[in-house]
């Protein structure tokens, strides 16, 4: 398969016209609809309709990586070279890749010039262009992902109960009888904490970023003599006219298509800003004085600053926080990572 | 010009030229810098002069460690950045002190010092504020009272005499309490707020079948931590402050309830030297700051 990763135009027109229409109907459905909050009205989505063909099911679920990963599971399916093109072209659509490169991780929370820090090199991955929406997170939700237990980390099982939405029904936290408000279809899923995220993750076949695959992707720090990074996606100087922070204005989510103009070289979207993102790595931090910074329970790092930061310093591509792991606030989302396919 | 301003000239024959605290009213020289009854700021007195108005006070009270000056300093540096429908002017440099040393401490992940019990060290902020929509200008003087003054004045009422002047004057009040705190099952947040509302229903001398009317914002601060506030603040309060819940239906006839938190994580160091645990501010999210400002706004 060949892949255009470093393309900054979405969408399959640009690759192989061959993928089946079928599989490249249910892949190619942008959904646009006007800025809403959660604080306006709320209209449940439709459910989703899934086809009774198995490979077409994960299709329209958007398991890629599932797809992409297990071929041979699907080897006696009549259209499985065409849905296997069909496949690679929306990951090659939807994600991009981060070349290899460094990433310097500050180890003190005051992170000003001179404090110490951790060197990474990170190898090349693929990191998905857009944040996770409410829409694809309802397919999870739909076909029982809360209660499949191999998706989740077996210390996660008593708390699975936990994970409900506001009238109790397994979802994220801001959502109604297990429906997503379709007005926030294409905006990020909020209301989940890292264990959702993780579990969404492994389900459709992919990952979290780590802390430092995150800064690279943000920074842009690849190997090379100059050694250069970006303080923000699209350069060191920050533009409110090219991320969602609060200087921006906005005080809520938009879409994950929004601020085109901020994207990184590869077009990853909203590194910075609308909302925070989990990532897989444990948070490991110092004072001034060398004592750890811990939490009332396990901390996960979320890196890239949300809709309602504050400091534009906080949503830097060198800024590093953290949040409990169960937390489900209503400002931290995700994005899917994967390790490049064998074959190139 | 007519103005209708009561800050006044005391008689030279006292203090020469000298200037009435617009707070308690004692006649104070006009070099002072502070009261010399209540140590409130005369700063202010000589810039309500050169504005040929008297401002409003907008108290802002709750107990120790609540988060009153956090609070207070991320509003003014909201206003001052035009946040929502407001445009904002501070009169005097002294105005922007509080906010310079929240912004900067909050920046690098630090708590603002705490406030010292002694009013002459407290910082006062005075604002003229523009509500663009209906054109409506208001001075507002914040001072930001340390929590321990509050309860002693609570305590035993005159101790602080500034504290009482300015709720009195008070054109409108927020009352921050300790969400989180109250969540967690204890009555102490719930028990600090009933006594300072019937300080204040004390302190109007209201007759039993007179509510007060002076805007009352309940504020649930640390609601990151209880996000159910957010919903439903009045629920929560209900269900979790019943005591403050009862009296401020009981005597108070304009007040509303609020959520709001500036920390969106909370970590802690904890010394290996000697165990003294600080908490580490690890990022801000801005949530419910400035509505209950804006419904005061729109109360005065």
């Amino acid at each position: 398969m060949g892949f255009n990763f470093f393309s900054r135009k979405r969408g399959v027109e640009s690759v192989s016209e061959s993928a089946t229409a079928t599989a490249t109907a249910v892949l190619e459905r942008p959904v646009r609809r006007p800025r809403a909050s959660a604080a306006e009205p709320f209209e449940p989505a439709e459910p989703c309709k899934l086809p009774k063909d198995s490979l077409l099911r994960q299709v329209e679920l958007e398991r890629l990586g599932i797809i992409l990963n297990n071929p041979e599971h699907w080897q006696d399916h009549p259209d499985i070279e065409e849905v296997y093109k069909a496949v690679s072209a929306e990951i090659d659509a939807r994600f991009a890749l981060v070349p290899e490169g460094f990433a310097s991780l500050p180890l003190t929370v005051d992170d000003g010039p001179g404090c110490p820090e951790v060197d990474y090199e990170t190898e090349a991955f693929l990191l998905s262009r857009y944040m996770v929406t409410n829409a694809q997170f309802q397919k999870f939700v739909d076909v029982g992902g809360y209660s499949e237990l191999e998706l989740w980390d077996r210390e996660i099982w008593p708390h699975l109960i936990d994970f409900k939405d506001q009238t109790e029904e397994p979802g994220p936290r801001f959502w109604r009888n297990g429906r997503h408000n379709r007005r926030l279809a294409d905006h990020p899923v909020v209301g989940i904490c890292y264990y959702e995220a993780a579990a969404y993750c492994r389900w459709a076949g992919f990952r979290l970023p780590t802390e430092p695959e995150w800064q690279m992707a943000a920074s842009w720090r690849i190997r090379s003599s100059a050694n250069v990074l970006r303080r923000y996606p699209w350069g060191d100087a920050l533009d409110t006219s090219k991320c969602n922070i609060w200087a921006s204005g906005i005080g809520k989510t938009v879409p994950v298509h929004a601020y085109p103009n901020g994207a990184a070289p590869n077009g990853v979207l909203q590194l910075c800003g609308n909302v925070w993102e989990w990532t897989a790595s444990d948070f490991e931090m110092t004072d001034a004085e060398g004592n750890p910074v811990v939490g009332d329970m396990l901390m996960k790092s979320i890196r890239g600053g949300a809709f309602d930061t504050y400091f534009p310093s906080q949503a830097t591509s060198c800024f590093r926080t953290a949040l409990a792991s169960l937390a489900r606030p209503h400002n931290v989302g995700f994005r899917l990572a994967m390790d490049l396919p064998q074959d190139g | 010009m007519s103005t209708g301003t009561t800050v006044t000239t005391t008689p030279s024959s006292t203090f020469g030229a000298g200037v009435e605290c617009f707070v308690c009213g004692a006649a104070n020289a006009v070099s002072a810098l502070q009261c010399r009854e209540c140590s409130a700021s005369l700063a202010l007195v000589h810039d309500a002069k050169a504005q040929e108005r008297e401002p409003k006070v907008v108290s802002i009270v709750g107990e120790s460690n609540v988060g009153k000056t956090v609070y207070l300093g991320f509003l003014l540096d909201m206003l001052s950045q035009r946040a929502g429908d407001f445009e904002a002017i501070p009169k005097g440099a002294y105005s922007i002190d509080l906010q310079q040393v929240v912004i900067s401490h909050m920046a690098r992940r630090q708590f603002p010092p705490k406030t010292p019990m002694e009013a002459d060290r407290w910082y006062w902020a005075y604002y003229q504020i523009l509500q663009k929509a209906t054109n409506k200008w208001v001075d507002l003087v914040m001072p930001d009272m340390a929590g321990e003054s509050l309860a002693a004045e609570v305590a035993t009422p005159k101790t602080f005499r500034v504290i009482n002047s300015l709720l009195s004057k008070s054109a409108g009040t927020i009352l921050l309490v300790d969400a989180a705190m109250a969540a967690n099952g204890s009555a102490h947040p719930d028990f600090f707020a009933l006594k300072m509302i019937s300080y204040i229903d004390a302190m109007h001398r209201a007759k039993r079948d007179e509510r007060i009317t002076t805007p009352t914002a309940i504020v649930l601060c640390k609601a990151d931590h209880c996000p159910e506030c957010f919903d439903h603040p009045r629920r929560f309060v209900q269900a979790n402050l019943n005591r403050l819940w009862n009296l401020t239906e009981s005597r108070f006839a304009n007040v509303e309830f609020f959520a709001c938190s500036v920390v969106g994580s909370l970590g802690y160091a904890a010394s290996e030297t000697d165990g003294y645990v600080t908490p580490v501010p690890l990022h801000t999210a801005l949530r419910g700051v400035l509505e209950p400002f804006q419904w005061i706004i729109e109360q005065v």
